[in-house]
Formats: structure tokens, sequence, C-alpha cells
């Protein structure tokens, strides 16, 4: 039996194992594990397995997964929620590719405003020049504030304020 | 190093003006003093209470070649300096609450906060020292958690005295720090003069959350490392400690 062959018959042996795994609602760790695996092993970027209890999709092409971001019901007043709406994370994905990210230059914590009852510096649909501060990076009560460095439109927010931030993690997308 | 002040008698704050000459090209060493502030500011957009003469309000202009990484270590031995001006010059006995507050007693007597600015000569980083000089005007809210030289020793400072004294150790410390291993030493410096460095137990009030565990050192970049009850060990890079007394 060529190599060829005998990598096909043992594809064919996991992917039939999966299968009948997949008749459970959902997929465990080591199921998913042994998937991702199966996927590497033959060099796919994309894969796509669907029956009637359960979707997965593996893709080696973009950074992070794809995952939807479910809005938290929002019990705040309603001019908080405004507020909310300007500093929505969303994770990076494949279609934000194009757009200049600004990182986190160290490790600390992300503010948007520059104190908590202020406006953001930034929001969506914001134009910002290379001097515009949009955001303050907080360690050790060393202030960083940081710079858009590029010209353009603010189209994602990718952190939320408050939250740890690490060293060169995508913060703003910017379309220039 | 070499300083410069400039002295102002009121202006709205240290750190604002030191941020603006560093911008327009000050050079690292350049401090800001001033009798009154009327807009201190302290962590996160709160205000720093700066009566005319209550307080020794200073702002000192840096320009550190050290590893952008150990950045935030700057703020952590300017607590050292405070400490051992204070202990130095009054013999008051301080202690450091994690980042750099300094307390005597348990009342902060000093406050410090950083920033940083992308400058035309390149990044600087300005430093913001606010040391009580007496504490008769303190509003109720602040007085029960804050104390002043004077309160402390019986005495109204002079605060020439307290700002040769101030310069000179940052002048010491700040060699230290862009040494060859400065960052491990200021590390050690800050812990040999902090109860919080270890075995604290602590209550940390971050932005979403509130965390209670016990100290149990720092991180390289000066970040506190809090186990917590579950035996997780949670790294705090911004945050207020407190104190959490035995019942």
């Amino acid at each position: 039996m060529s190599e060829t062959a005998l990598a096909k018959s043992k594809s064919e042996t996991k992917e039939r194992t999966i299968k009948k795994q997949t008749t459970a609602p959902s997929l465990n760790m080591a199921e998913l594990r042994e998937l991702a695996e199966l996927v590497n092993e033959h060099g796919f970027t994309d894969f796509e397995f669907e029956n009637a209890n359960i979707r997965v999709r593996l893709s080696k092409m973009i950074a992070a997964p794809i995952v939807q971001t479910v809005q938290p019901a929002v019990s705040a007043p309603v001019a908080a929620t405004v507020q909310n709406e300007t500093v929505t994370p969303e994770t990076p994905t494949a279609t934000d590719e194009d757009l200049h990210k600004i990182t986190s230059p160290i490790v600390g914590t992300f503010y948007a405003s520059p104190a908590p009852d202020k406006d953001a510096y930034v929001s969506l649909g914001d134009k910002v020049s290379e001097n515009t501060t949009v955001c303050i990076v907080e360690a050790m009560k060393l202030m960083n504030e940081i710079q858009a460095e590029v010209s353009g439109e603010v189209v994602k927010i990718y952190v939320e304020n408050g939250q740890p931030v690490e060293y060169g993690q995508p913060l703003f997308g910017i379309r220039k | 190093m070499n300083f410069t002040i400039l002295r102002f008698d009121t202006i709205e704050s240290t750190n604002t003006e030191a941020l603006n000459q560093a911008k327009r090209g000050a050079d690292e060493g350049l401090c800001v003093i001033a009798k009154q502030q009327t807009a201190g500011r302290g962590r996160h957009g709160r205000n720093w209470v700066s009566e005319k003469d209550s307080g020794l309000y200073f702002s000192i202009v840096l320009r550190p070649k050290i590893e952008p990484r150990f950045l935030p270590l700057i703020t952590l031995m300017s607590a050292v300096v405070v400490h051992d001006t204070l202990e130095k010059l009054y013999k008051i006995e301080c202690d450091i609450k994690w980042v750099n507050d300094i307390h005597v007693r348990d009342k902060k007597i000093c406050g410090i906060l950083a920033e940083t600015c992308d400058t035309p000569k390149g990044l600087a980083i300005i430093v913001g020292i606010g040391i009580n000089l007496k504490s008769p005007n303190f509003p109720p809210e602040i007085a029960e958690t804050a104390t002043s030289i004077e309160n402390e020793t019986a005495k109204t400072p002079n605060v020439e005295d307290l700002l040769q004294t101030l310069t000179r150790y940052f002048a010491i410390f700040y060699e230290v720090l862009i040494s060859e291993n400065g960052a491990k030493k200021i590390r050690q410096d800050w812990t040999e003069r902090s109860s919080y460095a270890f075995r604290k137990n602590v209550k940390v009030n971050i932005e979403n959350e509130i965390i209670f565990g016990i100290t149990r050192g720092i991180e390289e970049n000066g970040a506190l490392r809090v186990e917590t009850s579950d035996g997780e060990i949670k790294i705090i890079h911004a945050g207020d400690v407190e104190r959490l007394r035995k019942v």
C-alpha cells in the first residue's frame, strides 16, 4: 500500500469514528483534539463538519477562532448603554487583515477613557490622526497614553474598559 | 543626573507642566515644583488635594534607556526614593503600599503617579510626587486616611531640605535602575521596604472585580502576585490594594 493510500485509509477510519461519536449532542475536548489533529495531519487550512446535532468549523488561516460575540443583556440605565456601545469588544478575524491594528506596548490594564466618569477617548466611527490619544494602558501606576500613529477611522475595538491586556495585543482596528 | 528646577507658586498640575516641557524637548532631570496645584491629578482621573504650602508637589522628566518591560519599575523606584528620604531626613518609619503609596501607620503621606509621552527626543516619562507637608486642611474624608510630615514629627518641614534630599536619592536610585541588573536591584530595594511584598492579607479593587488573597512577591515588571483562597496566583498590574485586618 502506498503512503497516500495508507493516509487515506487512516483518515477514513478516523472520520468514521468521529461521525459515530458526533451522534451525541456535542463534542468533548478529546474528540475535538482528535479532529484538529486529523485536519492538521492532512494539511487542510479549512475543515467543516456538520450533522443533525453539531456543526464544527476548524481553520488554520486566522489568528483567533471565529467567535460570535454575544452581547450581555444590558440592565444599566440608557445613558450608560450609549457608552457601552462605543467599547463593545470584538475578536480580530480574517476580515480585519486589511486594518491597521493599534497594539498594546506593555502588559497592563486598558482604559478607554481618562477617568471613569469621562467619555471614551475614541468611539467606533471616529476619525483619528497620528497623534490622537486612543486609550491608556496602566501598569504599576505608570499611565501609558496610546496614540493612533496612523490616520483613519476606528472600525474595531477589541478590548473592554478595565480589561487586562498583553504586550502586542490588538486594541483597535483602524481603516486607513 | 543634572537637575533643573522650575518653581511655580500656583499651577494647574506639575505633571501637566512637566509633560508640556518634555514635549518641547526638556532634558532629563527637569523638575517642576509648585506651592499649590489647582488641578492636581491622582490615578485614573482622581483629584489630588493640593492646598497652598500643604504639600511638596513635584514632577520630574525622565528619558530612561532601559528595556520597555522594565519601565513600570520607575514608579516602584520612586517609592523607594521617597521612603528613604522621609526616613533619613525625619526618622519617619514608612511602609510602601503596592505599588507606590507611602504610608505611615497605615495613613498615606505621599502619592506617586507617572505618565509616558512621545516627544521629539523620544519617549519621556514624567514622575509626579505629592508629599504631604501639613495636614490641617484635609477634607474629613481624607483626614482619616492621610497624614503629613508635620503630623508625624510635630515640626514644620523645610521644603528646601526636603527637595534637596529627594533629588539626591532620586539620582542615586535612578542610576541603579538604569545600570546593569538595575531592575533586579530595584525590585529587591522595593521588597525590603514594603510589608505588602509577601504574606499580606489583601483586598484588591480592580476596575471590574475585587480579589481577596495573600501577597506572594512581585513580578519582574513590579506587578503584584496575589494568591487567592483556591490557590490561584493573580497578577495585578493596576488596582487599589487594601490591607485586611485580622478579625
